[in-house]
């Protein structure tokens, strides 16, 4: 498999796990200054996220290497579409960000509503699409099932981190004033 | 939430104002928000108990499926709500609904309402210190942000919440980060040092008719000489907006339900600036940025901001071309 499209396919999806680790501290700390607890739990869920990423690259180079060429240039091919698809989506995201860097409240806001809110929303379904986009018409029945892996995590995985989270702020408060600490 | 004063309060504006309401706003199923119905204050601030089965049936009877299925699922003992769960619920709700003011800058969208207010009363010789009072803080955000953002060693940020829980936490966050702003379970027109401005975040869709009248009314009896208050704005899209930042970025039930109701319970801008001025008319009072400026887009939040009238002029002039924004509303 071509090492480029391999490294690629790692950086987007250990971004969309250390963002997943980004929104998942949110909204549990009422502290001021949060840039250390959010840089902290974006790094935590990027390095978590390395096992299963790695131990799926690991499993793609197996089912490519048995396969052969054919199947080795439907992975190459369906890392290709994933890439130009998903980077779209994270250059849109990163855009934005930068976008933001103007301290302007009205700016802001206008990220907010029109890129941020709908898109963290869509989420799901863009990552869906991503997947169905790079399998495309006919993949190998090693492609699909590593289409799979990269779908049931990637859509499943923050509702359910979420209710348990949910759970947890709502157990018996760790102190007088239920204040979460950062 | 904060009321503006639980009895004694029906003066002649309010009355006035009662009769505006009708023609201007009229719903035959008012929207009911969960958080209002948890807690219960008495006349004399204390805290009364709270069937969990009337609350369920406010909610039925609202044809609010949707929030009677939350209520159900608290606890209670001996049918009554369990208090400190209640309490713990509202401080981590609180937390959530924050995650929305950092992204809308609500600090920072006060501020720049607030900053040419202080400027003004400096101008106009009033004496210091600038008491800069939040009704309704909750956990404190804006208190907290104000204190934290900005140098002015002669205005003093405090926030004033009915709820002890709420208040506690905000002292202990602020404490923690070691801030100059302090935090008070009072009634805000009853405090033993008075507002000198009136500051408040996602309240007045907390009040409903006779309430709002009231609310604005005590602002015109105190030594209140401004104020600034920001709430969602209605508009067609507001509901879809409010539901999908609430799916995004809440994931305690409550605060997405009570956070979509907010935002369909929102009062026109139109409505608000109306009931100021009839219930404090020694206040000239304007809305601020209804669209996003160059589009028709309307904004998020509305804003509502009043001056006592000699210090008018003295205000325009710190707004210097923001001004051009404000609008008055006859």
């Amino acid at each position: 498999m071509n090492p480029r499209l391999v490294g690629g396919v790692w950086a987007l999806v250990t971004l969309d796990c250390a963002l997943m680790g980004y929104r998942l501290a949110m909204g549990r700390s009422a502290v001021l200054g949060k840039r250390r607890y959010h840089r902290i739990a974006s790094l935590r869920a990027g390095l978590v996220g390395q096992i299963p990423i790695l131990a799926m690259i690991g499993l793609a180079l197996v089912l490519a290497h048995q396969g052969g060429p054919t199947v080795t240039t439907a992975f190459d091919s369906a890392m290709g579409r994933f890439i130009q698809v998903g980077g779209s989506y994270a250059a849109l995201i990163f855009a934005t960000w930068a976008f933001c860097l103007f301290q302007s409240v009205t700016v802001r806001t206008i990220a907010s509503v029109f890129v941020f809110g709908p898109f963290t929303l869509l989420r799901p379904v863009v990552v869906v699409a991503v997947v169905v986009f790079a399998l495309g018409p006919d993949p190998p029945p090693a492609l699909l099932l590593m289409g799979l892996m990269v779908v049931v995590p990637g859509v499943g995985l923050e509702p359910i981190l979420d209710r348990r989270i949910a759970t947890q702020l709502l157990a018996p408060p760790p102190c007088p004033s239920g204040v979460q600490s950062a | 939430m904060p009321t503006p004063e639980p009895t004694g309060l029906l003066t002649s504006g309010g009355a006035r104002a009662e009769g505006l309401w009708h023609p201007l706003y009229v719903r035959e199923k008012e929207r009911i928000e969960i958080t209002d119905l948890l807690v219960d204050i008495g006349h004399r601030g204390e805290r009364l108990p709270v069937r969990r089965d009337a609350v369920v049936e406010i909610c039925r009877a609202h044809d609010d499926r949707w929030a009677a299925r939350i209520v159900a699922g608290l606890p209670a003992v001996g049918g009554l709500l369990d208090e400190g769960y209640v309490d713990h619920l509202l401080v981590v709700v609180h937390g959530e609904i924050q995650r929305l003011s950092e992204e809308f800058r609500h600090g920072a969208r006060m501020w720049a309402h607030v900053q040419p207010i202080v400027a003004t009363l400096r101008r106009c010789g009033h004496p210091p210190p600038y008491r800069v009072v939040d009704v309704g803080c909750g956990t404190g955000y804006v208190v907290r942000w104000l204190a934290a953002n900005t140098n002015e060693p002669d205005v003093e940020f405090v926030g004033v919440d009915l709820n002890p829980a709420l208040v506690n936490a905000a002292r202990t966050l602020a404490d923690r980060e070691e801030l100059r702003c302090r935090f008070e379970v009072a009634n805000v027109f009853a405090l033993d040092e008075p507002a000198t401005v009136l500051i408040s975040t996602g309240v007045m869709h907390h009040f409903r008719e006779g309430d709002l009248a009231r609310f604005f009314a005590a602002h015109e009896r105190g030594p209140t000489v401004a104020f600034a208050h920001i709430d969602f704005q209605p508009s067609p899209i507001a509901p879809f907006g409010a539901w999908l930042f609430h799916r995004t970025r809440m994931r305690i039930p409550l605060s997405r339900h009570d956070g979509i109701r907010s935002a369909q319970r929102a009062h026109p801008p139109q409505l608000l600036a109306c009931m100021a001025q009839v219930n404090a008319p020694g206040f000239e009072t304007w809305i601020s940025g209804r669209h996003v400026r160059l589009t028709p887009l309307p904004c998020v939040l509305t804003n509502l901001i009043g001056t006592r009238r000699d210090l008018r002029e003295s205000l325009l002039e710190s707004l210097g071309r923001r001004a051009d924004r404000l609008e008055v509303v006859v």
